[in-house]
C-alpha cells in the first residue's frame, strides 16, 4: 500500500501536538494554533545539525576511553586508574561476566553503532537512496530507544565516588574520562533528535 | 498557517505518511503501514487513572529522595546515602559533568514530568482545561525525554557488584521506592499525547 504522505497535499503536521494544519508556503515562521509550538515541514537544519553533533561526541569519544574515570585508593595498595574497558574487564576477572557484558554493551557497544547508524542514515538521505527504507526507519527508532542507556557509567562513577569515601581506608575519585562520556552521551542523543527521519521517505518518493 | 480541520486525520511523525485516525478499543496500538512506528496508542486508562498513577509517583519520588538509597560498611566504617548525598558528594570531588548530569536526568526532569503531568491532568479530570495546557505539555514531551532512572537501577546493580568484594552493602527504603518510581515513570511516559490533545480540544469547544 502506497499510502499519501502530508507535505504532498499541502499538510504539516504539528509535531508537539498532532494537529494537521495546512501549509500555506509563504516563507515566514509559523506557529502552531493548537499548542503554539513551531511548525515545520521538516526539522530545521536536519542533516547539518546531525552531522555537527555526531563529529563533537567523535571526538570526545577519545578521551572517553583512553583517560581514566576513576581513581580508586585502598589501604596499603596505593591509587589505580581506571578506564572505562578496565572496568569492563575487572568485572569480568571478579566473576561477574553478565554484568561485564551488559556494561560492555552500554557503555562501548551502544555509543559506536549510534554514531555508525546515524552516520549511514544521514549518509543515505545525503546520497538519496531509495531502498530499505523500513529497515532505516527502523533503524532509526532503535537508535533513539536505547541511546539513553549509556548513562549507565556515568551513574555506577556516582554511585562508587558517593558511597566510597573514607579516606585512609578506601576512597574512589572522579576521572577526566567521566565527563567527556558523559558529554559523548548527551550529544549523540542531541544528534538522533537533531535527524528526520521524514527525509528519508523524501528521497523514496521523489524518485517513484 | 491555519489548523486544516482535518480532525479525522493523523500523520506519522516518523515518514509523513497521512491516516484516517483509527477507532480502536481501549489498549490497542495503531501503527503506520509504511515504516512501522506507532502512531497512537489507544489509552488504556481514562484522565483519573492517569491522575492517580501520577500523584502515585509524586508520593513515591517523595520516598525515594528522603531515604537512602544503600548503606555500606567498610571494615567497621558506615555511610549511607540519599540520591541527593551522590549528587552533592560526586560535585564536592570534582564530577562536574556526573553532579550535573546525575541532577537533571534523576531529579529535575523526573519532577518536572510528574509536576507538568499533574498541571494538566487534574483540571481536565474535573473537566476543564488549564490555560497553560499547552506548556505543561511542552514540559511533559521535554522532560520524558531525559529522565533515566531505569538506567539509573540498573547503575546501582553495578556499583553494588563492583563493591562486593570490598564493602557490606544493604538496600535502603529509598531504592525500593525508587523502584517503584522507575515503574510509575514508565506508565506517564506512554501517556498518549496526540490523545491528551484531542480530549482538551474537546474540553474547551
Amino acid at each position: 500500500m502506497i499510502a499519501v504522505r502530508a507535505h504532498e497535499l499541502d499538510l504539516v503536521a504539528c509535531t508537539a501536538c498532532g494537529l494537521l494544519c495546512r501549509d500555506v508556503h509563504d516563507g515566514a515562521r509559523h506557529v502552531c494554533p493548537r499548542c503554539g509550538a513551531a511548525l515545520h515541514v521538516r526539522k530545521p537544519d536536519s542533516l547539518r545539525r546531525t552531522w555537527a553533533f555526531l563529529l563533537a561526541s567523535l571526538i570526545l569519544y577519545v578521551p572517553a576511553n583512553v583517560l581514566p574515570v576513576m581513581h580508586t585508593g585502598a589501604l596499603f595498595a596505593g591509587t589505580e586508574a581506571h578506564t572505562i574497558l578496565g572496568g569492563i574487564i575487572e568485572l569480568w576477572h571478579d566473576g561477574s561476566w553478565d554484568l561485564a557484558v551488559i556494561v560492555f554493551v552500554a557503555s562501548v557497544v551502544v555509543p559506536i553503532l549510534k554514531m555508525l547508524a546515524l552516520a549511514v542514515l544521514a549518509l543515505g538521505v545525503h546520497r538519496g537512496w531509495t531502498t530499505r527504507l523500513r529497515e532505516r526507519a527502523k533503524l532509526y527508532r532503535m537508535v533513539e530507544t536505547v541511546g539513553h542507556w549509556s548513562m549507565l557509567d556515568v551513574y555506577v562513577i556516582a554511585l562508587l565516588v558517593a558511597l566510597v569515601h573514607f579516606r585512609g581506608i578506601a576512597e574512589v575519585t572522579p576521572g577526566p574520562g567521566i565527563a567527556a562520556f558523559g558529554a559523548v552521551v548527551v550529544l549523540t542523543m542531541f544528534a538522533s533528535a537533531s535527524f528526520d527521519p521524514r527525509l528519508l521517505f523524501d528521497a523514496g518518493s521523489r524518485h517513484g | 498557517m491555519e489548523s486544516a480541520k482535518h480532525h479525522s486525520l493523523m500523520v506519522c511523525d516518523h515518514c509523513d505518511a497521512v491516516y484516517r485516525k483509527p477507532r480502536f478499543r481501549r489498549g490497542r496500538l495503531a501503527r503506520c503501514t509504511r515504516c512501522g512506528a506507532v502512531l497512537e496508542r489507544m489509552q488504556r486508562l481514562d484522565v483519573g487513572g492517569m491522575l492517580a498513577l501520577t500523584f502515585a509517583g509524586l508520593i513515591v519520588f517523595a520516598i525515594a529522595n528522603a531515604y537512602p538509597l544503600v548503606r555500606i560498611d567498610v571494615r567497621g566504617a558506615e555511610d549511607a546515602n540519599t540520591l541527593w548525598g551522590t549528587i552533592v558528594t560526586s560535585w564536592h570531588a570534582g564530577a562536574f559533568g556526573v553532579a550535573v548530569l546525575t541532577l537533571f536526568t534523576l531529579f529535575v526532569f523526573p519532577l518536572a514530568e510528574l509536576l507538568a503531568a499533574l498541571y494538566v491532568l487534574w483540571p481536565l479530570a474535573l473537566g476543564r482545561r488549564t490555560p497553560g495546557f499547552g506548556t505543561g505539555m511542552r514540559v511533559l514531551r521535554l522532560a520524558r525525554e531525559w529522565s533515566m532512572p531505569e538506567v539509573f537501577m540498573l547503575g546501582v546493580i553495578v556499583a553494588v557488584v563492583k563493591l562486593g568484594s570490598l564493602a557490606k552493602i544493604a538496600p535502603g527504603a529509598g531504592l525500593w521506592a525508587f523502584a517503584a518510581l522507575t515503574v510509575l515513570l514508565t506508565l506517564v511516559t506512554s501517556f498518549d499525547h496526540g490523545c491528551l490533545w484531542d480530549l482538551a480540544t474537546e474540553r474547551r469547544s
